[in-house]
Formats: C-alpha cells, sequence, structure tokens
C-alpha cells in the first residue's frame, strides 16, 4: 500500500513542475521615471505631482482637464503618452491601448511604440489575456532596450507552452541562458517545457543545472529549491528514491520549500524501507507551524512510519493525536469560512485603507484574526487575488470620490442661485442701454473735432493750431495793427515806418514758428483724435459686452443650472454602478476565499478519515492479536 | 521580483477558464467605470474652476523646487495682503515628488483687481541641517484674466544656500 500512499500525497506536489511568470512587476508609466522632464507648462508640472505620489486617478483626471482647457501647449506630445501609462498604472489596458494606438498612428518614435507594446503585452500577460498578450509582443520591433527585449522573450515563452507549443518555447529560451540576469529563470522554464514535451532527460538535466548553479540572490536561491523539488518528486514519481534524495538534500532547511523537501526526503527513505530514517524528517516536519499541506501529511506520515516499526501502541497514539489535531483545525477552517461569510473579511482591510488613493500595499495583518492567513498562503501569493483587492480598493475610492461630488452639488446649485441674484440687483446700476446713448453723444463730439481739423488743413489757417502763448502774441500784433491803421496818420512818418517793419518782423516771425511747427502740431492732435478713436471703441466693446451679458448671463446660469442637474443625476447613476461593481468583486473574492479554505477542509476530511481508519484498523489488530493470546492460554 | 508571485501559466482547466473569464468580464466592467468616474471628474473639474474661481477673479499659486540640497521643505505658510490663504506641511512623498519635477498648486483662490502683495514664509532644515525660516515678498498686479504664480525654491551653489524665487506666468 505505501508505494501507492506515497503516490497519493506525491502527486499533488508535482504541480510544482511549472514554468514560472515573468519576473517583472506592475505595469505603470515607466515612460517617465527615468527622465527628468523640464515643466513648461504649470498645469503639466500639477500631474507629475500627483504621478509621482501614486495618485494615479488624479493625476488623470488633472491632466484630462487640462487637455480640455488647453493648459498643455508645451507638453502636447507628453501627455498623451502620460496618459497612457497613467492608465495603465490604474489598471485600465483597454483605455491605454487606444490612447498608445494614436500614439502610433500619429508616428511614434520606434521607442515609445515598442515601449508601449510592451506595456500592454505585460499587463494582458497579468491579466491572463495570454492571446491578447502574445498579439501585443507581435507588435513590438527592434527598439527595445536589451534588458526589456528579454523580459518580453521570456513571457513570450511561457505564453507559447500555454499554447501547447514547447518546441518554439525551448527556441526561445536558449537564446535567453546567456543572460544573467534572468538565466536562472529561463534554464528553468527550459526545464519545465522540455519536460512536458516528454523530452524527460533533457529536461531534468535543465533543472539540475538549475539546482547545482552557485546563486546568492535570494530569488535565485528560491529557485534553486524549486527545482531540486521538482526532480525529487519526478524521480520519487519514477521509484527512483536514492536519487531523489539527492534532490532533497540540497534544498535549504529554511527555505519557501523545506516542507515539501523534508516531507519528500522521508518518503524516499520509506520506499527504502528505511522507517528510522523516514521518521528523523517527517518529525522534524510535523513539529514545525502548520502552513501547508506537507505539515498534515508528515503528521500522519510519523503515525504510519511507527506503525511500520512495529510501535502500535505509539502509532495508535501518534493517530489519536492527528485526529484531534485535524479536527481542531477544521474546527478553525469553519470560524474562518463563517467569518468570511459574516462579512467579518473586510473590517481591518477597511480600517487600514482610510481611503488613501494611493495606498498600494495589503498586509497579511489585514486579515482578522478568525481567518488566519496559513490556510489562505497559495491564494494571497496569486495575482487574481491582488487584482481583487485592487479593484475593491479602487472601487471604494472611486465611490468615496462620487459621495463627495454628490455632497458639493447642492453647494454649485446655491452658488448660482446667489450669483443670478447678486446680478439681477446689480443689472439696473450697469445699464447697457443707457451706456450706449452716452457713448453716442461722446462720438459726436469727436466728429466735430475731426471735422475741425479737416477745415484747418484745408483752409491751411495755422493760427487755429496756435499755442496759448502765441495766441497772445497774435492778440497783440493785431492790437498793434490796429492801432497803426487808425493812429498811423497822426504819425511821424519815421516813427509810423519803424513800427509797421516791427510788426511786419514780429508777424512774420510768428507765422513763421508756427508754419514751420504745423506738422508735429497736426500729428500730435490727429495722434490724440487717435486715442479717443481707441477708448471710445473699448468703451463701445464693454458695452456691447454688458449688452450680450444682459442677453447671455440668464441663459449662462440657467445653463450652468443645467449642467449641475445633469451632473447630480449622473452621479446618481455612477453610485448605483460603482456600488454594484464593488459588492459583486467582494463576494468574488469572498467565495474565492472560502472555496480555497473548503479545499483545505476538504483536505483534512480525508486525512481525518486515513488517521480515523488506521486507528480502526491497529485496534482490530490488537483486539485479534489479544484473542489468539487468550485463546493460546 | 518575489517568488510568491510566481504562479503556473498553464491553467486548462475548464473551471480556471471560467473563473478566469468571469474576472476578466468584472475586470472590463471595473475598467468602464474608472473611465466614466475620470469623465465626470474632469467635467466637474473645468465646472467648479468656471463657478468658484472665474477668471476675472482667479489666482493661482503654485510650488515648485528645483535641486533643493541647501534646503529640505516642512512647511509654507502663504499670505495674500496679510491674509493667510494656505498652509501645507509636506510628506516625504510630497516632498520626493517636488524634487523629481511635480508642481504643487499650492492655492487656488479669488482676488480682486488691483495691486496684492503676497508673502511666503518656508520653513525646514536649511545648509547643515539647521531649521531654517524664509520669508518672500512679491507684488503683483491682478488684472481681468487669471493670475499664475510660481514659487520655485532652487540652489545657489556659489553661495551654498538656497534661493526663493517668485515668477509670474502669463
Amino acid at each position: 500500500m505505501n508505494l501507492n500512499r506515497l503516490k497519493l500525497f506525491v502527486w499533488p506536489l508535482l504541480a510544482v513542475i511549472a514554468p514560472l511568470t515573468v519576473p517583472v512587476g506592475v505595469a505603470h508609466a515607466a515612460f517617465f521615471e527615468d527622465k527628468k522632464i523640464v515643466v513648461k507648462d504649470l498645469a503639466f508640472g500639477e500631474v507629475l505631482y500627483d504621478f509621482y505620489q501614486g495618485k494615479y486617478f488624479t493625476a488623470t483626471v488633472k491632466l484630462e482637464a487640462a487637455k480640455e482647457l488647453g493648459r498643455l501647449q508645451h507638453h502636447s506630445e507628453d501627455a498623451d503618452l502620460m496618459l497612457g501609462g497613467l492608465y495603465l498604472s490604474y489598471g485600465m489596458h483597454l483605455e491605454a491601448e487606444a490612447i498608445f494606438k494614436r500614439l502610433i498612428a500619429a508616428g511614434a518614435s520606434p521607442e515609445i511604440h515598442d515601449k508601449a507594446w510592451y506595456n500592454l503585452a505585460k499587463v494582458r500577460y497579468q491579466k491572463g489575456l495570454y492571446e491578447d498578450a502574445i498579439r501585443a509582443i507581435e507588435e513590438i520591433g527592434d527598439s527595445l532596450p536589451k534588458s526589456l527585449k528579454d523580459e518580453t522573450d521570456l513571457m513570450m515563452a511561457n505564453l507559447l507552452m500555454a499554447r501547447g507549443q514547447y518546441n518554439d518555447a525551448v527556441a526561445l529560451l536558449r537564446k535567453l541562458l546567456d543572460n544573467t540576469k534572468i538565466a536562472t529563470y529561463a534554464r528553468y522554464n527550459l526545464g519545465i517545457a522540455l519536460y512536458r514535451n516528454d523530452k524527460k532527460i533533457e529536461g531534468a538535466e535543465q533543472l539540475d543545472l538549475v539546482g547545482r548553479a552557485p546563486v546568492t540572490d535570494d530569488e535565485d536561491k528560491a529557485l534553486k529549491d524549486k527545482a531540486n523539488i521538482a526532480l525529487g518528486y519526478a524521480l520519487m514519481a519514477n521509484e527512483e528514491p536514492l536519487k531523489a534524495k539527492a534532490y532533497f538534500l540540497r534544498v535549504r532547511v529554511n527555505g519557501p520549500f523545506s516542507n515539501k523537501a523534508l516531507l519528500g526526503l522521508g518518503w524516499a527513505n520509506a520506499l527504502e524501507k528505511d522507517y528510522q530514517k523516514a521518521m528523523v524528517p517527517w518529525m522534524a516536519l510535523a513539529k514545525r507551524d502548520r502552513t501547508d499541506s506537507s505539515v498534515y501529511e508528515s503528521m500522519l506520515a510519523v503515525a504510519y512510519g511507527l506503525e511500520q516499526l512495529k510501535a502500535y501502541p505509539q502509532s495508535i497514539q501518534s493517530y489519536q493525536n492527528d485526529i484531534s489535531v485535524f479536527q481542531d483545525e477544521m474546527t478553525r477552517l469553519d470560524t474562518a469560512i463563517k467569518a468570511i461569510r459574516d462579512g467579518k473579511l473586510w473590517e481591518k482591510m477597511f480600517a487600514s485603507l482610510d481611503q488613501l488613493e494611493n495606498q498600494h500595499e495589503w498586509r497579511l495583518s489585514d486579515l482578522p484574526p478568525a481567518i488566519e492567513a496559513r490556510y489562505l498562503t497559495s491564494i494571497i501569493a496569486s495575482h487574481e487575488f491582488h487584482e481583487a483587492i485592487k479593484n475593491i480598493r479602487d472601487l471604494r475610492f472611486l465611490r468615496a470620490n462620487l459621495d463627495k461630488w454628490a455632497n458639493d452639488m447642492p453647494t454649485f446649485k446655491n452658488m448660482l442661485t446667489l450669483r443670478k441674484q447678486t446680478y439681477e440687483k446689480r443689472l439696473p446700476e450697469l445699464d447697457p442701454d443707457q451706456g450706449i446713448y452716452r457713448l453716442a453723444a461722446l462720438k459726436d463730439e469727436r466728429n466735430l473735432y475731426q471735422e475741425e481739423m479737416d477745415r484747418i488743413e484745408r483752409e491751411g489757417d495755422l493760427q487755429a493750431l496756435a499755442t496759448d502763448k502765441e495766441r497772445k502774441l497774435i492778440a497783440r500784433l493785431d492790437k498793434i495793427k490796429e492801432a497803426l491803421s487808425i493812429d498811423g496818420a497822426k504819425m511821424a512818418p519815421a516813427k509810423y515806418d519803424e513800427i509797421r517793419e516791427k510788426y511786419r518782423l514780429y508777424r512774420g516771425l510768428l507765422e513763421w514758428d508756427i508754419g514751420t511747427t504745423i506738422k508735429p502740431r497736426q500729428w500730435k492732435i490727429k495722434k490724440a483724435l487717435r486715442e479717443v478713436d481707441r477708448e471710445l471703441a473699448k468703451a463701445e466693446r464693454q458695452q456691447k459686452k454688458l449688452q450680450s451679458a444682459k442677453i447671455i448671463a440668464p441663459k449662462g446660469f440657467e445653463g450652468h443650472n443645467r449642467q449641475v442637474d445633469y451632473y447630480t443625476k449622473r452621479i446618481t447613476q455612477l453610485q448605483q454602478q460603482v456600488n454594484d461593481a464593488y459588492e459583486t468583486q467582494k463576494q468574488d473574492l469572498e467565495a474565492l476565499m472560502v472555496a480555497e479554505l473548503s479545499w483545505v477542509k476538504q483536505n483534512l476530511a480525508g486525512y481525518l478519515d486515513q488517521a480515523r481508519f488506521a486507528v480502526a484498523r491497529l485496534q482490530d489488530m490488537a483486539s485479534q492479536e489479544s484473542d489468539k493470546q487468550g485463546s493460546g492460554k | 521580483m518575489a517568488l510568491l508571485l510566481l504562479a503556473p501559466v498553464v491553467m486548462a482547466a475548464d473551471a480556471a477558464k471560467s473563473n478566469q473569464n468571469n474576472a476578466n468580464s468584472l475586470d472590463d466592467k471595473v475598467q468602464s467605470l474608472k473611465k466614466e468616474v475620470m469623465n465626470l471628474n474632469r467635467d466637474l473639474f473645468v465646472l467648479e474652476e468656471e463657478l468658484l474661481f472665474p477668471t476675472n477673479t482667479q489666482v493661482a499659486v503654485f510650488l515648485s523646487i528645483d535641486v533643493g540640497n541647501y534646503f529640505r521643505l516642512d512647511s509654507v505658510q502663504l499670505k495674500i495682503d496679510d491674509k493667510v490663504v494656505a498652509n501645507h506641511l509636506y510628506t516625504k512623498e510630497e516632498v520626493d515628488a517636488l524634487g523629481r519635477g511635480g508642481v504643487q498648486r499650492l492655492y487656488l483662490g479669488n482676488v480682486k483687481k488691483g495691486a496684492r502683495e503676497l508673502v511666503a514664509v518656508f520653513r525646514g532644515p536649511g545648509p547643515n541641517g539647521r531649521e531654517y525660516k524664509r520669508a518672500t515678498t512679491h507684488t503683483f498686479e491682478k488684472g481681468s484674466g487669471p493670475k499664475y504664480i510660481e514659487l520655485k525654491i532652487s540652489d545657489v551653489t556659489r553661495k551654498l544656500q538656497p534661493e526663493f524665487v517668485v515668477k509670474e506666468w502669463e
């Protein structure tokens, strides 16, 4: 029975033989991470401020609003690229794709083209949209940096394996073996691809290379452990315990795969019928924290080993202890399932989220005490779980955002009412019609000045352009002229001639002065008239504005009122839709966790049955033995 | 590259596919809702500015940091015509975002036409890590259009001191 039983334990563990995902982080707006931007529009700088703090929603809204308001004159190209990156960061790959396609159609540089498709491929891959991811990778050209190109090839190899195209995956992976950064991953996946392609020996050789590689990095160490575990269990399934032990012994005692290694090592010894030796790793494992099924299996294995060593009372005792532990664990699982169904899952998490936009991490401590993380390790490690948590957090943020706007709408409405009342109160004071009449009178006055100027020019009336001082001199000269004409006859002829000469001289000088400066005088007046024209035009514009405001303002108030009413309705609709999605996402995640806990419970129920059956069998054996001894007496 | 994130790619089981499809459909819905709420926010952002901060009275004050080796911003207080209009205490993330080229809109408000006086008081560890407080005064003319003012903290390497510059944007 022992080999069959061993296989029962071993087969689920063979699930470790799976390709590794590309070692990449969450896709984000990588386009702006590595270059210093000189901000030429304040609005763009404002977007960067939020983006660098991880406030992707706010940054996107501000960017869209700045575009709408025409505030990104110097960053229009950056803005679209940034928008695509922000959508990616905020988990909106469909929007991101639309933007990147637009950029590419508009002739984006090959570097941007390739980086855009690379990011899209990565997000789709992480979301499990494998065919879409392949389509995106196929769009990538030759302008991707080497590190990203290799990462893309590793991703493509996994996608090809998912399609069952192992030969293509193998060819791609072989090219990556000289890249020190991802060589371990590539070799591991190469081993898996070969193994799945029925080239088990070649696959094992590659995994063996990973399992023996001298590594210092923690991730590579874990990968090395994983390769050794995979090989160890493959050999166990092939009934080669001696070889398997060598691989289990390579696994680090305190690494994440040590439980599986200890269990496997025990079974390898058991396969060789060396139960004394098998007991050592099993007993060590049975004392460990119950973080995975290996620990429960080791508990059963210890009891089974004792039985094989014919220590029946100890074996029964051990099985009975297992029964008690399994029952206790099942009770705990029931409590956890009930806690989830009662909505307790969210209490701590929501308290810690505090509706912060840029809190992206989920912590184990967010689980309530009743729901023990050790039962959920595989779910918590999954991308699906983190995506669900992210959606819940984002929907919660959207809900808070909509609630805020819903509260603001009445304020907008009050403000519009107040503004309308103020306008209606002030309107009579600013009567634009009266202003227009006043303006017409001023225009008439101005035209009189223009006519006078035209007459002066036409008639060459120099005196009309004389200064005050010159006018006084002209008046004096006119008096002298008059005196000469009245009193000239009474004067001595010589004196008369002298005064008349002087009069002519001064008159000539004055007219010469005015005549030679007439152009600047005319220019000055024309300039003054032009200024009057400008002021009148400005006043006319303002009056017209006032007049149109009188017509438009009430419409503006009405328009704004209609907008506020429309947005109020829209907010209510969106609140409902967000709430529905939020509840669905919560229920989906709860169902996922309940299913996982139920699966653990189901396994435990199986272990419990085995332990109970073993106890019954051993007690039966003991009873038969006792009966035999009794009848012998 | 946490190993915990490593998961098998190949999930052929129908149940897994169905879960994935449900998840994708819900994910698509969440994406579409995000877009709807973003569009609404954009429209309301524009409407809010139109209603609360009309261009003829609008004044916005921005803050940026260029280099910042001689001063680490802890807080800023902003006064316009001797009235405190903004106070801000900076988190590490905000200072980091400013250091990388982000620009913070410190104040958006309404100011009447005419000559106005702006005073900004910056606090934080200065050269040699000593507490540093510095005020900058700027007089500006508020006309009929919106007024954008940038407070810029930069380094004067020659003096090993920070410099606080005020710039008016068109």
